[in-house]
C-alpha cells in the first residue's frame, strides 16, 4: 500500500524533505477476513497532491489498492476526508487475509521488510521505515486478532516466508446440523422418560 | 399404566433420537458449498513471459488468474485442490491443496503461469484460454469442476502500456501502468547483443573498464563509442513517435517495439527502441542504464556514482529531423531534458512518466526473455563493423575521432513523370518503379501510388478536394485508414518545409498494418481547390534514399 504514496512523494516531493507516515489498522475476524482502515494525516503539500490525485476520484485509489493487493478479495470501500484537518480515512474489507492451515492453525503472512512487535496477546505492530531520496516513508500496520486466539508466534511457512501463526479452534456449532440437534433433543427426552419410569413413584393402583 | 407410557414413549424418543443423530451425521450433515469467482488478466505480452511467472514482481500484480472461493455452506469444505493449464503452452500444474475451508471463509488462489519460450513465436494478437480445475469434498460428496476463461496473447513485439480499462483512465499516468514492462525489452543477455558489445569494446573502445568502476569519464567514453558507432553504421531514428499518445479521440495503448537485436541489424528504431538498444548494450557491458519515459518520448542514460549521464539517442538522425547531432549535442540535449524530468517539469511539452532503472527492474523480476543465438545476425554485425571500419569510412580512417554525418542522397537520373488529372500537381519518380492510378477505392483522395520493384519503399500522391488545411486533410486520411481499414497509425507534425518554392506542412509517422510497419513522412500544401500532397514510405526505415528524395524534390504544385 505504501506504493500508493511513494509514487506521489518521490515524484512530486523530491525537492522537499518529507516524512510520510502510513498508519493502517487490520482487524481480523474468526474466518481470516479483515477490516482494513487507513487513516492518514498529511502535511499541506502532501494533502495538495493527494487531493489532486484522489480527492475527486477515490475510485482511482480503490483501483490502485485492488491492483497492489492481488492476494486478497477486497470489497466495501469507503473514503471520507476531513479537509479542515487534512486527514482522510479509507477503509475496506479484505477477505482471505489470514490463511487457514487446518487443525486450528492460522497464518498471517507479512513482508520481510517489516519488524514485528507484540503489543498484547492479540495485537501486533509491524513497522517499516525507508528513505527514497529526500522522503522518509514510515509504515505501521496494526494487526488485531480475534480475542480467542492462542499460541501466537512468529515463524516461517513452507516457503520460508515470515508469518505470524496462531491457534484458533473453529467453532463446532456450525458443523452440527439441525437434524443432529433434533436427534440430541429426542434422545435426551427419551432418556428422561425412561429414567422417570425407572425411578419415579410407584402407581397407587387399587388392590 | 401411566408409568408404562413413560417407558414406551421414552424408548420411542430414544430410537427416534438415534435415527436423527445417524441421519444428522450422514445424510443431513451440514455441507459446504463453494461460490467461485475468476478474474483473468485479459492480455499477456510474450516479451514479459518471465514476469507473469514470478509472484514476487510488484507484489504479485501480474497474475493470469485470480480465483476466489467462498464457502457459503454450513459445513466445511475438505481437501480442496486447484490446478491450472493453458492449452498449447502449460500442462496441468501441480495442484495446490487447501486442507479445509471453513463456513464463511474465503480463499484466494493466484496463478502465475510459467510460459515456455515458444510463446515468443506469437507475432500477432492471438486468442488463448486458461482452464481452472478444482476438486473438493463438501462433507458428503466429492466434486470436480473445470472452468475455462479466455484471454489474449499479444504479438511478441507488442507492449500494452496500461492495464486499466479505457473508462477508468483519467490521467496521463493511468496510460502507463505497465511501463515497467519496458525493461523486458532491454536484453543484455541476448547472445547477439553480447557479441555486438564485445566487438564494440574490442574494435572501437580498444578496451574499457566502464563497467567495473571506471567512473563517469569512462562511462561517457563508452556512450560516445556506442553513439558514434550507431551513427557510422547508419542506424537512424526511424519514426517520430516513441510512445503512444492521444490522437484525436483515440488513445493508443499498444506499441510495436522491435527487439534491440532487430534495431541493431535493421538499421532504424523509434526513440524507445533506440533507448532499449542503448540500455541493452550498456547493461551487457556492466553499466547501470536508465530510461526516461515521458508522455510521448523516451531517452536513455547511464547511472554513475556522480549522477545520471543522459543522452538523446535519437540524435543519430533520420529523415526530417534536422540531421544528426554530435555526441556532445546529444549529451547536452539529454542532460537538459533529464534535468527537467527529474524536477517534474514537462519535457518538450510532455509530462514525465517514469524513470526506469533497468538493473533494478531486472533484479525485481522484470526479466527479458531468453533469446536464441542467431549466427546470421552475428554475421550481419560483422558486416556492419566491416562497413564502418573500411578504409574510406570515418571510423576506419581515424579510429578515435568519430564520424561525420553521411553524405546526402543523389537523385536518380532516369525518371518518369506523373501529371495529376486535376492539373494541381506533377511529380517525377524512378523509371523502374511501378505506378497504379487510384489504387484503393476506399481512399478516394489517393490519386496514384508508386513503388519500387523490391516493394520496400513507396510514394502516394493525394488530392483532398474537400479539405481546407493540411491538418484537416491528414485527419480525413487517418479516419479512413484506422476506422475503415483497421490500420494502426501514429503521427505528429514536424513544421513547415519549402519544396520548389511552395510551403508544405510536414508530418511523420508510423503505420502498422497486417503485422508490417511502414515509416513515413507526409507533405501537404493547401491550394485554392483543396489540399494536395504526397507521402513517402519505407518498410526498411530508410526515408532518405535517392529515389524518395527524387520524388520529394520534383513535386510541383500547379495553380
Amino acid at each position: 500500500m505504501k506504493r500508493l504514496l511513494l509514487f506521489l512523494m518521490v515524484f512530486h516531493l523530491s525537492l522537499f524533505a518529507e516524512k510520510v507516515v502510513l498508519q493502517i489498522d487490520i482487524e481480523c475476524n474468526e474466518v481470516g477476513d479483515a477490516k482494513i482502515v487507513w487513516k492518514q494525516h498529511a502535511t499541506a503539500l502532501q494533502w495538495k497532491f493527494l487531493m489532486q490525485r484522489y480527492g475527486n476520484n477515490p475510485s482511482l485509489l480503490k483501483k490502485e489498492i485492488i491492483s497492489s493487493l492481488p492476494n486478497y478479495q477486497l470489497s466495501n470501500f469507503k473514503f471520507t476526508k476531513d479537509e479542515m484537518n487534512r486527514a482522510f480515512t479509507f477503509s475496506f474489507d479484505a477477505n482471505g487475509i489470514v490463511k487457514y492451515r487446518g487443525n486450528g492453525i492460522w497464518q498471517f503472512k507479512y513482508g520481510k521488510k517489516y519488524t514485528p512487535r507484540k503489543i498484547n496477546d492479540h495485537t501486533w505492530l509491524f513497522s517499516d521505515s525507508e528513505t527514497e531520496g529526500n522522503v522518509i516513508n514510515e509504515e505501521f500496520l496494526t494487526l488485531k486478532l480475534p480475542k480467542k486466539v492462542k499460541n501466537v508466534q512468529l515463524t516461517k511457512n513452507e516457503f520460508d516466508e515470515p508469518v505470524l501463526q496462531y491457534y484458533l479452534k473453529p467453532s463446532i456449532v456450525h458443523s452440527i446440523s439441525i437434524v443432529t440437534i433434533v436427534g440430541i433433543i429426542l434422545l435426551a427426552a427419551g432418556i428422561v422418560l425412561v429414567l422417570l419410569y425407572l425411578f419415579g413413584k410407584k402407581d397407587n393402583a387399587p388392590a | 399404566m401411566k408409568k408404562k407410557i413413560y417407558l414406551y414413549l421414552g424408548i420411542g424418543l430414544i430410537v427416534a433420537g438415534v435415527v436423527a443423530l445417524v441421519l444428522g451425521f450422514t445424510y443431513f450433515k451440514n455441507r459446504g458449498a463453494l461460490e467461485g469467482k475468476f478474474f483473468v488478466n485479459p492480455v499477456v505480452m510474450p516479451m514479459a513471459y518471465k514476469v507473469y511467472g514470478n509472484p514476487e514482481v510488484e507484489n504479485g500484480k501480474y497474475f493470469l488468474v485470480k480465483a476466489v472461493f467462498k464457502n457459503i455452506g454450513k459445513g466445511s469444505i475438505k481437501d480442496f485442490t486447484i490446478s491450472y493449464r493453458v492449452p498449447g503452452y502449460i500442462e496441468w500444474t501441480t495442484p495446490v491443496r487447501y486442507e479445509e475451508i471453513l463456513p464463511n471463509q474465503t480463499i484466494v488462489d493466484l496463478f502465475y503461469p510459467k510460459f515456455p519460450r515458444k510463446i515468443l513465436e506469437v507475432l500477432n494478437a492471438t486468442p488463448a484460454s486458461v482452464e481452472v480445475r478444482y476438486r473438493y469434498n463438501d462433507g458428503v460428496k466429492q466434486y470436480e469442476m473445470i472452468k475455462r476463461k479466455n484471454f489474449e496473447i499479444r504479438g511478441r513485439n507488442e507492449l500494452v502500456y496500461t492495464d486499466m480499462p479505457p473508462d477508468e483512465i483519467s490521467e496521463v499516468q493511468d496510460m502507463y501502468t505497465n511501463v515497467n514492462l519496458l525493461a523486458c525489452f532491454v536484453t543484455p543477455e541476448d547472445p547477439v547483443i553480447k557479441y555486438f558489445t564485445q566487438q564494440l569494446q574490442k574494435n572501437v573502445l580498444r578496451g574499457t573498464n566502464a563497467g567495473v568502476g571506471g567512473g563517469s569519464q569512462e562511462t561517457q567514453r563508452f556512450m560516445e563509442a556506442l553513439y558514434e558507432f550507431e551513427k557510422a553504421a547508419g542506424i537512424v531514428y526511424g519514426g517520430t513517435l516513441g510512445l503512444p499518445e492521444k490522437i484525436g479521440d483515440k488513445i493508443s495503448a499498444v506499441q510495436h517495439i522491435r527487439l534491440p537485436r532487430e534495431v541493431l541489424t535493421g538499421g532504424a528504431g523509434l526513440c524507445v527502441e533506440l533507448s532499449t538498444l542503448f540500455c541493452s548494450v550498456a547493461e551487457s557491458a556492466g553499466l547501470s542504464p536508465v530510461i526516461f519515459v515521458t508522455q510521448n518520448h523516451a531517452f536513455p542514460g547511464i547511472e554513475t556514482p556522480e549522477g545520471i549521464i543522459a543522452i538523446e539517442a535519437t540524435g543519430v538522425g533520420g529523415e526530417g529531423l534536422g540531421g544528426k547531432m554530435s555526441f556532445e549535442d546529444a549529451i547536452e540535449v539529454g542532460t537538459k531534458n533529464a534535468q527537467k524530468f527529474l524536477n517534474g517539469e514537462p519535457v518538450n511539452g510532455a509530462l514525465p512518466i517514469a524513470l526506469l532503472r533497468i538493473n533494478e527492474l531486472h533484479a525485481q523480476g522484470y526479466r527479458p526473455p531468453d533469446l536464441e543465438d542467431d549466427p546470421n545476425l552475428k554475421k550481419k554485425i560483422d558486416s556492419i563493423f566491416k562497413q564502418v571500419f573500411q578504409p574510406q569510412s570515418p571510423l576506419g580512417q581515424n579510429n578515435g575521432n568519430y564520424p561525420a554525418p553521411q553524405p546526402g542522397p543523389t537523385p536518380t537520373a532516369n525518371a518518369r513523370t506523373y501529371q495529376d488529372p486535376s492539373g494541381l500537381f506533377a511529380v517525377s519518380f524512378p523509371a523502374n518503379w511501378q505506378m497504379i492510378n487510384e489504387p484503393i477505392p476506399n481512399i478516394p483522395y489517393l490519386r496514384a501510388m508508386v513503388g519500387d520493384p523490391s516493394m520496400t519503399q513507396e510514394a502516394e500522391f493525394y488530392y483532398f478536394h474537400d479539405a481546407y488545411s493540411p491538418d484537416q486533410a491528414l485527419q480525413r486520411l487517418y479516419m479512413i485508414l484506422t476506422q475503415q481499414m483497421g490500420e494502426s497509425i501514429q503521427y505528429k507534425p514536424l513544421g513547415q518545409v519549402s519544396i520548389n518554392g511552395r510551403s508544405f506542412a510536414r508530418y511523420a509517422g508510423v503505420t502498422i498494418a497486417n503485422g508490417m510497419q511502414l515509416n513515413w513522412v507526409a507533405y501537404f500544401a493547401p491550394t485554392s481547390r483543396g489540399v494536395v500532397g504526397f507521402v513517402l514510405g519505407s518498410y526498411s526505415n530508410r526515408l532518405n534514399t535517392p529515389q524518395l528524395q527524387l520524388i520529394k524534390n520534383s513535386f510541383k504544385v500547379g495553380r
